[in-house]
């Protein structure tokens, strides 16, 4: 018996060689025909009775079907005869008579039929399965196996259908398993069922189908069917907390497909469909979520690209910077150069030409010294003279010009009197030049509290007043004059002299250049240059203003007083 | 004895050449500049032409440029060509 509990069982109806103690080959006892067994029966039928009588003490009337609750609940005895239904296993039986029917274990577990009459003495019944109980069964004939009565879902009573075979309709609407112990053979044998839970006119209803058939796949969800078989009605009576009834089926025959679900509506096509669609929005998830990737990932990409090419345009702009940085400085080194070079051409012209006069001078001299007239001698060393002297201005001048371009002279400011410096040096160029101009210095405000480089100052005046001199007609007076205005110191100088031609006066401030006017007066070319260079490096302005004939006004401006 | 242009625009310089000059027995006839210089050419028809190179204006070659085609032609007219001599007392001449 324990052997078959894992096994899938049969449907019960086709093949009942499953069933433990079941003799496949079976067949119906026949009633002999000679005299010799007929007595034989009698004696034997004799023979039983007496035994029944012995067992149950007392013989007993059998009683309609449906009065056997009421007798077994009262601790009576029921002797009852039925139509066999539909076995469950072996032992376990469904019976039905005229009046009603009955669960039936014979605790001898005997095999019986459907369609055998059987009679048997209920004496107990068993609330573990709501069976009625007898020690056995006996087949006493066969009889065709009644109508099964046609019952709606809702009309389902214990006294009514209770173990009845019955007829129902109903939509399924769920597939589950269940399984049940049966008592056998002193053992509980588990049988399995696929259990189809059906709707039968707004009841749920259970119907069992022994395991191995395929009615879940026949009967999928939402399949309307007729269902033929045996119903086990538990009411509030019974069990108030699960009342059901569930109808074992007596096999696929047993039911007739009315309707099947639409295609969409089948577990398998939503199965099938949820599976798929599940894909494709999986599909469909993964696809947005790539895209969203791609799209961050181009964005990203995009911003690289872009910041990369921001830095290389910003790279090509620094390169191009530098590059015309470089170029310019290039520009400016060569132009420095060419400065340089021109500037070595003029000093070495400008060299040249006074130790030329002074070779030349000194050549006549030594050679026509006898010949030539005592004015002419007188002429040559005094031209000798005046060229040394010019050489050694040129030298001083070029040498400071040296210090000035190349940054040696320093603007090294510290509180001088301006009015003193200014009357020394005109008085001292007075005295040098001879006093061919008189210088008229005149002071205009209070000159206390400047700060300027004496030394600066010292070339500014100096060489301005000697310009101022030089290129003035003997006697012509030049006007100096020293004053302050805000913050500022400012000299003035005029003078009545040739003037400077306006073509000349740009020209005026580059090395060794000489208005075209200069004539046979002295000069390097260089003073101006100098006076200019030391004006800037005290941060001020000079103005020049003049015309041939009428003089020149130099006014130097710097800021040589604290602000206010 | 002949006759020599001088072209100098240093005056000192100008009076010393010409003093050799005159003492060595030359005829000497003196410009202060290359047009000056150029115009007495023509006018002078000088046996020599000293020049100094660096000269405000117009410098020593540029004087040259112009004075010889100009003394070319004169040589055709007077079958005398006068030589040039360019005075190079300057370092970079």
């Amino acid at each position: 018996m324990v052997g078959c509990a894992g096994r899938d069982l049969p449907i019960l109806p086709k093949d009942y060689s499953w069933i433990p103690g079941m003799d496949r080959t079976f067949t119906p006892m026949t009633f002999p025909t000679s005299p010799t067994l007929l007595s034989w029966l009698c004696a034997y039928a004799l023979l039983t009775l007496g035994a029944m009588q012995t067992v149950l003490g007392q013989s007993l009337p059998v009683v309609p079907l449906a009065e056997v609750p009421d007798l077994v609940a009262k601790g009576k005895q029921a002797r009852v005869q039925g139509i066999v239904t539909f076995q469950i296993i072996r032992g376990f039986v469904f019976i039905q008579d005229s009046s009603g029917a009955l669960c039936l274990h014979r605790r001898d577990n005997g095999t019986l039929a459907v369609g055998d009459l059987v009679e048997a003495t209920v004496h107990s019944f068993s609330r573990r399965g709501y069976w009625h109980v007898a020690e056995t069964a006996q087949k006493i004939g066969t009889r065709p196996v009644p109508a099964p009565e046609l019952v709606r879902g809702d009309e389902f009573t214990v006294a009514r259908h209770h173990a009845a075979r019955i007829v129902v309709t109903g939509r399924v609407i769920s597939h589950s398993q269940s399984t049940h112990d049966y008592f056998i053979d002193g053992a509980y044998v588990p049988v399995r069922y696929d259990v189809l839970t059906t709707e039968c006119d707004g009841a749920n209803l259970r119907m069992a189908f022994l395991k191995g058939t395929d009615i879940t796949t026949q009967c999928p969800v939402g399949t309307r069917a007729t269902f033929t078989g045996m119903a086990r009605v538990h009411d509030l009576h019974d069990d108030s907390t699960n009342p059901y009834v569930a109808i074992w089926v007596d096999g696929p025959g047993a039911v007739e497909i009315l309707e099947l679900p639409s295609i969409l509506a089948r577990p398998q096509i939503q199965r099938w469909l949820t599976i798929t669609g599940l894909i494709v929005l999986g599909g469909i998830f993964i696809s947005g979520v790539w895209m969203l990737a791609q799209r961050r990932r181009m964005k990203l990409l995009r911003a690289k690209e872009e910041a990369l090419r921001q830095s290389n345009a910003e790279l090509e702009r620094r390169v191009a910077e530098r590059t015309q940085e470089l170029h310019q400085a290039l520009a400016r080194e060569r132009e420095l150069g060419e400065m340089k070079s021109n500037f070595v051409t003029l000093v070495s012209h400008e060299f040249r030409t006074p130790l030329g006069v002074i070779m030349s001078a000194v050549e006549v001299l030594q050679r026509y010294f006898e010949r030539l007239p005592v004015e002419k001698r007188a002429r040559h060393l005094d031209m000798i003279f005046r060229s040394t002297k010019n050489l050694a201005q040129l030298i001083d001048e070029v040498l400071l010009l040296g210090c000035v371009e190349e940054g040696r002279m320093k603007f090294a400011p510290v509180p001088v009197d301006v009015e003193k410096i200014c009357r020394t040096l005109s008085d001292e160029l007075h005295s040098a030049t001879g006093g061919t101009s008189p210088i008229h210095f005149s002071v205009e405000t209070n000159l206390d509290g400047a700060v300027s480089d004496v030394a600066l100052l010292r070339h500014i005046i100096t060489n301005l007043l000697s310009n101022a001199v030089k290129y003035s007609e003997r006697g012509s007076p030049v006007e100096f004059c020293a004053g302050r205005k805000d913050r500022y110191l400012v000299l003035t100088i005029r003078d009545q002299g040739i003037g400077i031609p306006g073509a000349d006066q740009e020209r005026l401030f580059t090395s060794f250049t000489r208005a075209s006017n200069a004539g046979q007066r002295p000069g390097t070319g260089l003073g101006l240059v100098i006076v200019n260079r030391c004006v800037q490096l005290h941060g001020g302005k000079l103005h020049l203003e003049s015309a041939t004939g009428r003089g020149t006004h130099i006014t130097v401006t710097l800021p040589s007083y604290p602000a206010a | 004895m002949k006759t020599i242009l001088v072209i100098e625009d240093q005056p000192d310089m100008r009076e010393n050449i010409a003093t050799i000059l005159e003492m060595e027995n030359h005829t000497v006839i003196a410009a202060q500049d290359g047009r000056a210089g150029i115009t007495l050419a023509k006018e002078e028809k000088p046996d020599l032409i000293l020049c100094d190179v660096m000269m405000p204006d117009m410098d020593g070659h540029e004087v040259l440029a112009l004075c010889v085609p100009t003394l070319a032609s004169l040589a055709r007219l007077s079958s005398s060509s006068p030589p040039v001599v360019k005075k190079a007392t300057n370092a970079s001449a």
